[in-house]
């Protein structure tokens, strides 16, 4: 059954289409979830809340374009959210907190650029902000250019440029010798 | 690039590997199917919407331009909104012998409030249910408040409010898509009782009454797709 089978059969309230587009774009969904929110118990329920969110939006989807861009976000939307929400209550992933985010001790610099290890990735994914990972997910991990991105997530292409700038920036810093072929 | 985004998928495996998420949704899908009626207006929106129940009924759309203008008139800052930068939208949708008209919205970082009418079968009383508005996005909008207002002649209008305070970076125009069922209650009809209705016996002792529950007749869902821009607050 292709996506489109599956959707219409889902627009018709068939929980079998559900099943076949959670079997097939799970795993991608919830990498995604995972590189935006850096913890995996919080991926798997963003991932979940975004299926659903996505069954019970199944009308407003346009069948003529891709279901998977319009599930990742869903998926990108869904953990902004929810680290918005946590964000007031608690420190984000890994415990580091908003005022963290901003902090560049060169000791921590030094010791990931030594690390190539995807501890290393996930530490310097974590000292972006959430916006910032979004905008690298999206271009790197997704492959969007930025007026893909501009129009996925809602935001003028300025702000779009200004985030992946300062994540490429930091990440530079954090991670040399892998950030510098990514392009600018 | 492909190693950078081999690496992060590399990162985001090793991190989560593989998890069948079907079981849990297939569940938590079930318990929305059996509890959509109530998941779908928050609490605070089922007390502002009780006062909407009020005054929504069946009505003629036509005449429904004066009236809005005087639930906008409810609320101070909805009126400043609505004369200062209200978008007409003009949309009208009918399911049966019931037309909703969604008339204008208005746009700005702290709430949108969309203005619209309503005409029904005279002999109903109209409430709305499941109400929902969602960004282009798929973001939803947490709905905050609502009135409306009716004249003797039947005329009808109502204002919902939702909170867009969760919105970052708003575009200079916002896509919507707005969705509702109205429920129709007959007006001025009590339940009937089910059984004889002898609430008393012969030999004095009272005895209870069983009333048949009234189902509503469910008009909708209406959907509206439209865009608006965002007004900007240096004017």
């Amino acid at each position: 059954m292709d996506d489109q089978q599956a959707i219409a059969w889902l627009k018709q309230g068939d929980i079998t289409g559900l099943e076949v587009l959670v079997r097939r774009y799970q795993d991608r969904a919830l990498r995604t979830a995972y590189l935006i929110c850096l913890d995996a118990d919080m991926a798997q329920d963003i991932a979940q809340d975004a299926f659903l969110r996505a069954q019970q939006r199944i009308d407003q989807f346009d069948d003529s374009r891709p279901f998977a861009p319009w599930l990742l976000r869903i998926v990108t939307n869904e953990a902004l959210m929810l680290l918005r929400r946590r964000r007031h209550r608690e420190s984000a992933p890994g415990g580091i907190t908003e005022a963290t985010l901003t902090d560049e001790r060169p000791s921590i610099e030094d010791m990931l650029a030594a690390a190539e290890t995807q501890e290393a990735v996930r530490s310097a994914l974590a000292r972006l902000s959430p916006k910032q990972r979004v905008a690298v997910v999206s271009r790197y991990y997704f492959g969007l250019n930025e007026a893909e991105m501009a129009s996925a997530l809602g935001c003028p292409r300025g702000t779009i440029k200004r985030r992946l700038h300062d994540a490429r920036q930091r990440l530079r810093r954090l991670l040399p010798g892998w950030v510098h072929d990514a392009g600018s | 690039m492909k190693d950078l985004q081999r690496k992060l998928d590399l990162c985001a495996t090793q991190a989560v590997g593989t998890r069948d998420l079907w079981p849990e949704i297939a569940q938590r899908a079930q318990n929305r199917v059996r509890s959509a009626p109530r998941q779908a207006i928050s609490p605070l929106g089922w007390v502002a919407l009780a006062v909407a129940l009020l005054v929504l009924t069946g009505t003629a759309a036509y005449a429904a331009a004066p009236i809005l203008r005087g639930v906008y008139r409810i609320n101070p800052t909805w009126n400043q909104s609505a004369a200062d930068a209200s978008h007409p939208v003009d949309m009208s949708q009918t399911q049966g012998d019931c037309t909703v008209t969604v008339e204008q919205v208005f746009i700005d970082s702290e709430r949108i409030l969309i203005g619209g009418s309503v005409h029904g079968p005279e002999t109903m009383s109209l409430s709305p249910t499941k109400l929902s508005l969602v960004t282009g996005d798929g973001i939803d909008l947490p709905f905050v408040d609502g009135a409306g207002d009716a004249r003797e002649d039947g005329t009808s209008a109502w204002v919902w409010a939702f909170d867009a305070t969760g919105l970052d970076a708003l575009p200079p125009e916002l896509d919507l898509h707005l969705s509702f069922e109205l429920n129709g209650i007959p007006r001025n009809t009590a339940p009937e009782p089910m059984a004889e209705p002898a609430d008393r016996r012969g030999d004095g002792s009272v005895v209870s009454v069983e009333l048949s529950p009234i189902e509503p007749t469910v008009y909708g869902p209406f959907r509206f797709a439209f865009s608006a821009p965002v007004a900007d607050p240096s004017k």
